[in-house]
């Protein structure tokens, strides 16, 4: 059922990332992503997916979670890494040659590491902020960090608000779009079959009450918003005060060591086995 | 005979997942032909699990939905016939309007069907006679109308299929007593004209105890208890333990009875607790005269 996607999905905890300040893991998950993008060899690569496993066990979210939520891409990620075997050319003797089949030693590197980056990259990121950071603290921090941009007239906190809510509403959206797909299912609509007109004509019954609704709570939540007194930015105060605690320096200590030794792995590229050399 | 029989349905949201959720363990029950059953439970019983089990828009992980005679399961190509045969209606199926017109929503299921223009106007009128929509209500926007005319467009749009058996979750929730009365008259008038079986789901012992013949009482994905009004009604505390309770009228009558007023244990609505007072009454004043 369309319930069941996990779409960003936030799981509630209490480990070292859970707790640690949102502004802090936005910029911990870019320099994560950077210095992924960096590695070079077999043993900066092998560090990379350390350090991942190492969050994950930092973040107490089980790995067939995250592994579960590999697995949309995992088609990408086989389709990618099948052309880069096949159709990269080597400069060296072929490893194995069939007819018009020739594997050559760097097509299997480049689909190992296209694989490892892709995966680490979205393993990783996800437990830094999407598993561990409730999206009302994500889109906080994303308003605190962005917030010199108000200078230059970017209105920040509507954006951060708009936001909010559009994160607010897709799980309240996605059990709509169900109900009232099943209210015309039991009317005998048929999602399944026909052709392509066919099935987006077959989709109107469950658009136009959809959006209906949408304009609906829309409406609502406009008026609760204005019986509240809300009136944009001005004057407002805040519930939660961000505030940066020892386990962000902590946090940004292990990152920094992460880059430095991604680093130091690219440079002394001798004193450590490469896949490609073994290979 | 039975319209409708469902064997041992289990049924778990969310398998092997963090968020499990065991809804339906093994529930067995029977709804007899022609009749009015009330399916009842606390939130999170499995109610709204068990009624889509009905008309096989959830597959259950084991057990069988037997409609007719038949489990509907034996041909899953065929599961639509399922939904023409066994009307579900939705909580809130307000929601689910979405045509130009009210006639043309309610011409959606027998369109479906596959039915000819003809027998489709025929349903639809007939529909709209049982809900009490007047003829130029149907060529308004469904989105003109007020909340309970809409509830009746939508219950109007199912009994157009003219399903043997028609299931409606909660029909009555959220509109106001007049709401309430034409909804239920219309649902009891559909029952009586075509002889067929209906299921009303609903936590309110007020409305089911009025309206229909059995009860099922669903108690965390299991039938607590099963039978005509007055076989489940005799056991109030269990079903105050399991937060249904009885009719109000109903538990007043078992407080007048413990203060000493002789009045008759089977009072499950008003009209009835108002019959046997007057009764009690006009006794005691003809014992006077006398």
């Amino acid at each position: 059922m369309l319930k069941d996607i996990t779409l960003g999905q936030f799981f509630p905890g209490n480990s070292v990332l859970h707790r640690a300040d949102p502004r802090m893991k936005i910029i911990l998950a870019i320099i994560y992503i950077v210095f992924v993008f960096l590695a070079k060899n077999s043993a900066a690569y092998l560090l990379a997916v350390g350090f991942t496993v190492l969050l994950v066990l930092l973040s107490r979210i089980k790995l067939s979670v995250v592994l579960k939520g590999l697995k949309p891409l995992l088609f990408i990620m086989v389709f990618t890494a099948f052309f880069n075997i096949f159709w990269t050319k080597g400069e060296t003797v072929p490893l194995f040659s069939y007819g018009i089949i020739t594997i050559y030693r760097e097509g299997l590197w480049f689909a190992a590491v296209m694989i490892i980056r892709v995966a680490c990259i979205l393993a990783g990121s996800s437990v830094i902020l999407t598993y561990t950071t409730s999206p009302i603290s994500l889109t906080d921090g994303i308003e605190r960090l962005l917030k010199p941009l108000k200078v230059i007239h970017v209105p920040v906190h509507e954006f951060a608000m708009m936001m909010t809510i559009a994160l607010r509403f897709i799980p309240t959206l996605i059990e709509e779009t169900d109900k009232i797909m099943n209210a015309q299912k039991a009317r005998g609509a048929d999602f399944n079959s026909g052709g392509l007109v066919k099935r987006a004509k077959a989709l109107l019954p469950v658009l136009i009450p959809l959006f209906a609704s949408s304009f609906r709570r829309a409406g609502e939540l406009a008026t609760a918003m204005e019986c509240r007194c809300y009136r944009g930015d001005n004057g407002r105060t805040r519930m939660t005060k961000l505030r940066y605690s020892g386990i962000d320096i902590v946090l940004l200590i292990l990152f920094a060591a992460f880059g430095t030794g991604i680093i130091l792995m690219n440079i002394h590229l001798g004193f450590f086995l490469n896949f490609g050399m073994v290979l | 005979m039975n319209a409708l029989e469902l064997r041992n349905i289990e049924y778990t949201y969310s398998k092997n997942t963090p968020f499990e959720n065991t809804a339906l363990k093994g529930v067995t029950v029977a709804f007899e032909q022609g009749r009015v059953n009330g399916l009842i439970g606390h939130t999170g019983s499995g109610k709204s699990t068990l009624v889509q089990m009905m008309n096989g828009l959830l597959k259950p992980d084991a057990g069988e939905v037997i409609l007719a005679g038949k489990n509907i399961w034996d041909e899953p190509k065929k599961i639509r016939d399922a939904r023409f045969r066994c009307g579900l209606v939705f909580q809130y199926p307000e929601y689910q309007l979405f045509e130009e017109t009210c006639e043309k929503d309610i011409a959606f299921g027998p369109k479906n069907m596959g039915l000819d223009a003809d027998e489709i106007n025929r349903r639809v009128f007939s529909a709209a006679d049982f809900v009490g929509l007047d003829r130029d209500i149907l060529q308004k926007s469904p989105f003109e109308l007020s909340g309970g005319q809409k509830r009746r467009v939508a219950l109007a749009g199912v009994m157009a299929m003219e399903p043997e058996v028609l299931v409606l979750d909660e029909p009555a929730a959220g509109l106001d007593p007049i709401g309430r009365t034409e909804i239920f008259g219309g649902i009891r008038r559909y029952q009586r004209t075509k002889g067929n079986t209906v299921i009303i789901v609903s936590h309110s012992m007020e409305d089911v105890a009025e309206y229909c013949d059995t009860l099922t009482v669903l108690k965390n994905g299991e039938v607590l208890r099963s039978g005509s009004c007055a076989e489940v009604f005799a056991y109030e505390k269990e079903l105050t333990e399991s937060g249904l309770g009885v009719p109000q009228i109903t538990r007043f009558m078992r407080l007048l009875r413990e203060r000493g007023v002789k009045v008759a244990e089977d009072i499950y609505t008003v009209d009835a607790a108002f019959d046997e007072l007057r009764r009690i009454l006009d006794g005691k004043r003809g014992g006077a005269d006398a």
